[in-house]
C-alpha cells in the first residue's frame, strides 16, 4: 500500500488496515508534509503509534528485508552494469585476452627466444615505470602536507549543536569477542551521541554477534542491523544493506576493531566545509595499535606508513584517482547512494569505489587523522586477508578496464595512468617470483639461456629495478616510518624484501582464486592481539 | 586537487618531526632559491664551464687520461660488441662511468671526447647551484650569495675540474648537495633531508671510496647530536638507520659486485692504484722516504693553493661551537680537519708523498666555503666581517690557486691547463707538472690507422686497460678483442697464443704502463718479437701483424 522508499523515507510501517482506516506505526507526529506524500497512495484516513525510530527501522527490516538486501546486491549493477564486478570478463575482455594468448602460444612456437625476450622486455618496463611512479608519488609526499589541515582551534570553535547527524556502519561477522571493545571505541569518539547513528551490520546466519549484542544494553545511537543471507556475503553488500536506512549527512565505514583518533569525526565535518565542493569522500589514515606484536605486524605498520603517509597523499596532490582504504573513509552520504555505493561483488570494493568516484568527476582528500587497526599477526590469517586485496585489486582493474579507451576519455591521460600503474601495478606481485626465480637460477647455474632472454637495453632495465629499484622502495618504507615518526620499525623496514615475498605468494593465491571464487570473501579473523596493551608505534611529538 | 584557502591558523610550511637540534627557532622565512632562479645560475656556469672545457680539453689536447678511460669504458657498455656493463670496470668507483653513460649514447659525442667537457661542466653547475641554497639556506641575501659563488666558481683550479671530464666535479657536486641536506636538516629536522643526505653521501661513497669515513663520521655525529639533545633512543636509531641505510647498501652492492665478476669483494678497498695515468706519464719526482714533516708541508702548500679559506673557517667555526654549543660548527670543522687528516695519512701509510695531489684537496675547499656560509648565520652581529674576509680569501685563493697549478708537483695537467689559458696554444707533446705528457695524438694517429686498415671484428687483441684512447678514437670497439669481451680467462688464453685467431696485437709501449700483451710479448716495443710484424707505431702504442701459426722462437 505504502511504497517501500516511501515508507523508509517518512520512516512509516503500516500494521493495520480497516474499512476507512490506516493504522500505522511511525517514527514521529504525523504532520503535513508526511500526510500529503501518503495521501499519493491512499485516501483512508491515517492513523499513527509512535514508535522508537529504532523500533520502525527493526520492523521496516522485517517487512521489506527481502527488497532491501535485492538493493543492496543489485543496485549498482542496475544502474551500471558495466561499473560491477559480477562478471569477472566482459565479452570483449574475455576476446581479447583468448587472441592475446592464442597470439603468444602461436609466437612461442615459432620463435621461442625472441617472444620470451618481447615478454622479459614488456615486463621489465611495466615494472620499472610502476616503480618510478610510486618513487615520484611518495618523494612529492616527503615534506610536504597535502592532506586536508584542521586545527585544535577550528574544533574547539565548533558549536555541537551545528553538528550534523553522522552515520557509522560497522560490518560484523563472528565477532562478538570485539563488541565490547567496539563499544567503548565508539563511545570515545568526541561527537555528540545524538548525532550519532551506528549501525552494527550482522549477517542473519551469524548466531554468534547477534545474540551476543541482543544480549546487551546497547545506547539509543546503536542500532542492530541484521542483513538477510543472500549471495555474495561480502561486507560491501552489508554495507549497502546499513545505508538504505542512514540518516547521516556523513557516512564512514569502521571495521569491528578500529580505534579512530577522538576527534576524526569533527576533524571531517570541519573539512568537507573548507574544501573543493567536488569532494565526495575524506580519507583518514589507517595504521595499526598492535604494530610490535611480532615481525608480520611491524611490516604491515611500515607498509601502511609508506601506504597513507606518503603513497596517498602524493596521489591526493596529483589529482588523479585514489583507491580508498578500507576503513575510515567518510563519504557524503547522497552523493555516495547518487554513485551506487559499493559494489558487493567486489571484494575490494574500497579501491573500486574510490576509482568510481573520480570517474564520475568526484574528488578523494586525505586528512591528517588516524585510525589504528588491528594488523593480522597470524601468517595464514594475513596471507587470506592480503589474497583477497589482490584479488580485489585485479577485480577493479579488470571493471575499469573493460572499456579503456572509454576511460581514457573520462579520465584523461594522467589519471589513467595513473591508474595502470597504481591498481594495475598490483600485478608486480606476480610477476616478482618470477624475475627472482630467474635470477637465482641464473646465479646458481649462470645457464646461457637465461643471459639470452635479457639482452642489453632490457638486462639494463631489469638489472637498475633488481639492484636499485628494490632498494628504493625498501627505504622508502624506512621514509614512511620516519616520517610517521615510528623510529622503531626503521630497521624492520630493512627486511621488506622478506615481507614482498609474502605478497607475492598472497598474490598468486588471490588471482587463481579468481578464476574458480571471484566472489568469495575471504574472512580476517580478528581479535588475534591476545589481549595486546595496544601501544602503537613509539611516535617521537614533533 | 583545489583546496579552499587555508585558514589563518594553518600551521606554516612543511611538517617537521623528531628532537630539535638547532638552538635558534627555525625561521620559516628564510627563502632558499626556488627552481627558474637555479636553472639561471645552472645555465650560466654550465656554458662558462663547457666552453671553457671545450677548449682545454677538446681544442687544447690537455685530455686526463683517467677521464679518458671512464669515458671509453662507458662508451664500451653501449657500443662494444656485444654491449656489456662490466665494461665500468672495477678500477675506479663506478659512478663516474656511469654518469658517463647518456653522454656516451651518442657516439660523436664520446669519440669527439666533447662529452668530457658537457659532463663535468654539468656536475660543476650543479654544485654551483645547491651551495647557493647553502648560502641561502644561511640567511645569506642574493646580493652577498653572487660575489662568493662567482669567485669560488671561477677558481682555475675549479674551472679545470669542471671541464676536464674528471670525478671531481661529480662528487663535489655530490658534497654539495650532502652538505647542503645535512645543515637543512640540522635546521629543520625533516627527515626528507636526513634521507637526501644518505643518498648523496652513499652516490659520493661510489664516487670516491674515501668518503666512507665521511659517512661513518656523520652517522656518529647524528647519533651524537641527538642524544645530546636527549632524543629517545628509538628515534637515534631509525635517524642513524634512515642516514647509513643508502651508504651501507651502496657498499654492500659493489662488494658484491667485485666478488660476483672480478672474484675479489674486497679488491676494491686492497688494491686502489690505477695504472692508467701510467701511460702518458713520464714520471715524477718524489721523496725516497715520507715522514710527517714532508707530508705536513706538502699539506700546508695545498692549504695555501686550494682551500685558504680553512684558515679563518676553522677556527671560527671552533669558536661557534664553544660560544653557542652549535654542534654543526663542530661537525663542519671536523670534516675539514677529517678530510686533511686523511690525506696525510694515506700519504704517509703508502710512503707515497705524490699522492698528496691538488684535486685530493678540493672537497676541503668546499666544505670551507660551507664552513663560512656556517660562521655567517651564526655571527649576527659580524655578517659583514664575515662575508668581506671570505671574499678576500676566495679572491686571494684565485691567485693562490694559478700559482699551485704551475708550480706545485703532484697534479693532473693542471700546469697545462694554466698555459692553454695563458696562451690560448695547443698543449700537444709538451709536458706538464705531474709528470705527464700531454696530448692524445699517439691515441687519434694510432687510431687512424685502424680505422683505415683494420675491419674484421674482434681482430685486434689489446689490453683495454691500457689502449683506450685508441679503442675510443675509433669509435669502434668491436674491432678489438679486449678483455671487457669475454673476460679475462678468454683473453688470456688467445694471449698465449694468438697465431690465428687474431690479425694483430696492439700495446702500449710505456714500460711504466704496465700492459699485459708488451709483458707477455716485450720485444713488441722494438719490433724483435717473432710471429709480429710491426706494421704502425706511434709515440705510446704499436700494432703488429700476428702470424698464421707460431713461428719459432716464440714466446
Amino acid at each position: 500500500m505504502i511504497p517501500e522508499p516511501l515508507a523508509r523515507h517518512l520512516r512509516v510501517v503500516p500494521i493495520a488496515v480497516d474499512e476507512t482506516t490506516l493504522y500505522l506505526a511511525v517514527a514521529d507526529v504525523l504532520d503535513d508534509d508526511t500526510v500529503a506524500a501518503l495521501r499519493e497512495h491512499t485516501h483512508l484516513e491515517l492513523r499513527g503509534f509512535l514508535a522508537s525510530r529504532n523500533s520502525i527501522d527493526e520492523l521496516l527490516q522485517r517487512v521489506h528485508g527481502g527488497e532491501y538486501v535485492a538493493v543492496a546486491r543489485t543496485e549498482l549493477l542496475t544502474r551500471f552494469p558495466e561499473e560491477s564486478a559480477a562478471r569477472v570478463l566482459s565479452t570483449g575482455q574475455a576476446i581479447a585476452l583468448a587472441l592475446l594468448a592464442i597470439a603468444f602460444l602461436v609466437c612461442l612456437v615459432l620463435a621461442v627466444k625472441p617472444t620470451l625476450i618481447v615478454a622479459m622486455a614488456l615486463s621489465s618496463v611495466f615494472y620499472l615505470s610502476t616503480s618510478l611512479y610510486k618513487f615520484k608519488l611518495t618523494y612529492d609526499a616527503l615534506g610536504h602536507q597535502h592532506e586536508v589541515a584542521v586545527t585544535d582551534e577550528e574544533i574547539a570553535a565548533l558549536d555541537e549543536r551545528d553538528l550534523p547527524t553522522y552515520t557509522i556502519l560497522i560490518p560484523l561477522y563472528r565477532e562478538a569477542a570485539v563488541v565490547p571493545r567496539l563499544i567503548a571505541g565508539i563511545g570515545g569518539l568526541d561527537y555528540p551521541k545524538t548525532k550519532l547513528d551506528v549501525r552494527l551490520l550482522c549477517e542473519e546466519d551469524d548466531d554468534e554477534t547477534v545474540p551476543a549484542l541482543q544480549a546487551m544494553d546497547l545506547p539509543p545511537h546503536f542500532k542492530v542491523v541484521v542483513v538477510p543471507d543472500a549471495q555474495p556475503k561480502t561486507k560491501p553488500k552489508a554495507c549497502n544493506y546499513g545505508l538504505l536506512q542512514a540518516d547521516g549527512k556523513y557516512v564512514v565505514i569502521y571495521d569491528a576493531e578500529d580505534r579512530p583518533d577522538p576527534d576524526q569525526l569533527k576533524k571531517i565535518v570541519i573539512a568537507f566545509s573548507k574544501v573543493d565542493p567536488s569532494v565526495t569522500c575524506i580519507q583518514a589514515k589507517l595504521n595499526y595499535f598492535n604494530a610490535d606484536q611480532n615481525l608480520l605486524t611491524r611490516w604491515f605498520a611500515i607498509e601502511y606508513s609508506m601506504h597513507f603517509d606518503l603513497l596517498l597523499p602524493g596521489l591526493d596532490a596529483q589529482d588523479v584517482p585514489i583507491p580508498l582504504g578500507g576503513t575510515s573513509n567518510h563519504f557524503i552520504t547522497d552523493r555516495l547512494i547518487e554513485l551506487g555505493a559499493w559494489d558487493p561483488f567486489n571484494v575490494t570494493e574500497d579501491a573500486d569505489l574510490g576509482i568510481r568516484l573520480h570517474k564520475a568527476g568526484y574528488k578523494t582528500a586525505m586528512i591528517d587523522s588516524t585510525t589504528l587497526e588491528e594488523a593480522n599477526s597470524e601468517l595464514n590469517n594475513w596471507i587470506r586477508q592480503r589474497s583477497r586485496w589482490i584479488k580485489g585489486y585485479i577485480q577493479t582493474w579488470l571493471v575499469h578496464m573493460r572499456h579503456p579507451f572509454k576511460l581514457l576519455r573520462q579520465v584523461g591521460l594522467k589519471s589513467w595512468l595513473s591508474f595502470q600503474l597504481t591498481v594495475g601495478g598490483t600485478f608486480i606481485f606476480l610477476l616478482n617470483p618470477i624475475f627472482w626465480g630467474l635470477t637465482t637460477l641464473f646465479f646458481l647455474t649462470e645457464w646461457g639461456f637465461i643471459r639470452e632472454l635479457f639482452p642489453s637495453v632490457v638486462f639494463y632495465a631489469a638489472a637498475f629495478q633488481l639492484f636499485i629499484g628494490n632498494f628504493v622502495f625498501m627505504y622508502m618504507n624506512v621514509a614512511g616510518c620516519v616520517q610517521r615518526s615510528y623510529y622503531d620499525l626503521a630497521k624492520f623496514a630493512l627486511l621488506s624484501p622478506l615481507y614482498w615475498g609474502l605478497m607475492s605468494l598472497a598474490a598468486w593465491k588471490g588471482f587463481l582464486q579468481l578464476f574458480y571464487a571471484p566472489f568469495y570473501w575471504e574472512k580476517t579473523i580478528h581479535g588475534l592481539d591476545d589481549g595486546h596493551p595496544g601501544a602503537p608505534p613509539v611516535r617521537t611529538a614533533a | 586537487m583545489a583546496l579552499a584557502p587555508p585558514p589563518a591558523t594553518r600551521a606554516p610550511g612543511p611538517r617537521t618531526a623528531g628532537t630539535r637540534l638547532d638552538q635558534r627557532e627555525y625561521r620559516t622565512d628564510v627563502r632558499v632559491p626556488g627552481l627558474r632562479a637555479g636553472f639561471v645560475l645552472f645555465a650560466v656556469f654550465a656554458i662558462v664551464y663547457f666552453v671553457v672545457g671545450y677548449r682545454v680539453t677538446v681544442d687544447g689536447h690537455v685530455v686526463v687520461f683517467d677521464a679518458l678511460n671512464r669515458l671509453t669504458n662507458a662508451y664500451l657498455v653501449w657500443w662494444n660488441d656485444p654491449p656489456k656493463l662490466a665494461a665500468i670496470g672495477f678500477l675506479f668507483p663506478p659512478l663516474t662511468t656511469l654518469a658517463f653513460l647518456p653522454v656516451t649514447i651518442v657516439k660523436p659525442v664520446a669519440t669527439s671526447l666533447v662529452a668530457l667537457p658537457l659532463l663535468t661542466a654539468i656536475a660543476a653547475a650543479t654544485a654551483m647551484v645547491w651551495l647557493d641554497r647553502t648560502l641561502a639556506r644561511c640567511e645569506m641575501p642574493a646580493m652577498m650569495r653572487l660575489p662568493l659563488l662567482a669567485a669560488f666558481g671561477l677558481n682555475p683550479l675549479w674551472l679545470f675540474y669542471a671541464g676536464n671530464g674528471m670525478s671531481e666535479a661529480l662528487y663535489l657536486a655530490l658534497l654539495a648537495i650532502a652538505l647542503y641536506a645535512f645543515v637543512s636538516w640540522y635546521e629543520t629536522t625533516e627527515p626528507r633531508y636526513l634521507f637526501a643526505a644518505g643518498f648523496a653521501i652513499a652516490l659520493l661513497v661510489m664516487t670516491r671510496y674515501a668518503f666512507s669515513f665521511w659517512a661513518l663520521i656523520m652517522a656518529v655525529l647524528i647519533g651524537v647530536a641527538l642524544a645530546r639533545r636527549r632524543a629517545g633512543p628509538h628515534e637515534i636509531e631509525g635517524s642513524v638507520i634512515a642516514f647509513a641505510a643508502p651508504v651501507v647498501y651502496a657498499l654492500a652492492l659493489w662488494t658484491l659486485f667485485n666478488g660476483l665478476i672480478v672474484g675479489e669483494p674486497l679488491g676494491w678497498v686492497l688494491d686502489q692504484d690505477t695504472s692508467t695515468a701510467a701511460v702518458n706519464s713520464n714520471g715524477v719526482d718524489t721523496a725516497a722516504s715520507v715522514g710527517i714533516e714532508t707530508v705536513s708541508e706538502r699539506l700546508l702548500e695545498l692549504n695555501v693553493a686550494v682551500f685558504p679559506l680553512a684558515f679563518v673557517v676553522v677556527p671560527g667555526l671552533v669558536i661557534a661551537f664553544v660560544t653557542q654549543r652549535n654542534d654543526m660548527a663542530l661537525w663542519l670543522a671536523s670534516f675539514l680537519v677529517l678530510g686533511i687528516v686523511l690525506m696525510g695519512g694515506h700519504a704517509l701509510l703508502s710512503d707515497d708523498e705524490s699522492l698528496l695531489t691538488l684535486r685530493d684537496a678540493m672537497p676541503m675547499a668546499l666544505t670551507a666555503l660551507v664552513g663560512a656560509a656556517w660562521i655567517y648565520r651564526s655571527a649576527a652581529e659580524l655578517r659583514l666581517v664575515v662575508w668581506l674576509a671570505t671574499l678576500a680569501l676566495l679572491v686571494v685563493n684565485l691567485f693562490t690557486a694559478w700559482d699551485g697549478m704551475r708550480n706545485y708537483p703532484f697534479q693532473s695537467l693542471e700546469q697545462a691547463f694554466t698555459r692553454t689559458v695563458f696562451t690560448g696554444e695547443s698543449q700537444e707533446g709538451r709536458s706538464s707538472r705531474g709528470g705527464f705528457t700531454v696530448g692524445i695524438d699517439p691515441e687519434a694517429q694510432m687510431a687512424q690507422y685502424v680505422k683505415t686498415n683494420v675491419t674484421a671484428r674482434r681482430a685486434i687483441l689489446t689490453d683495454n686497460a691500457q689502449t683506450f684512447g685508441v679503442i675510443l678514437l675509433t669509435g669502434r670497439p668491436g674491432l678489438f678483442f679486449d678483455r671487457i669481451d669475454e673476460g679475462d680467462g678468454a683473453w688470456n688464453e688467445i694471449l698465449e697464443a694468438p697465431w690465428g685467431k687474431v690479425r694483430y696485437v696492439m700495446a702500449a709501449t710505456s714500460e711504466r704502463a704496465g700492459d699485459r700483451v708488451l709483458a707477455r710479448y716485450p720485444g713488441l716495443a722494438d719490433g724483435s718479437e717473432p710471429g709480429m710484424a710491426v706494421v704502425a707505431r706511434t709515440d705510446r702504442y704499436v700494432l703488429a701483424r700476428v702470424a698464421e701459426r707460431r713461428p719459432q722462437g716464440a714466446g
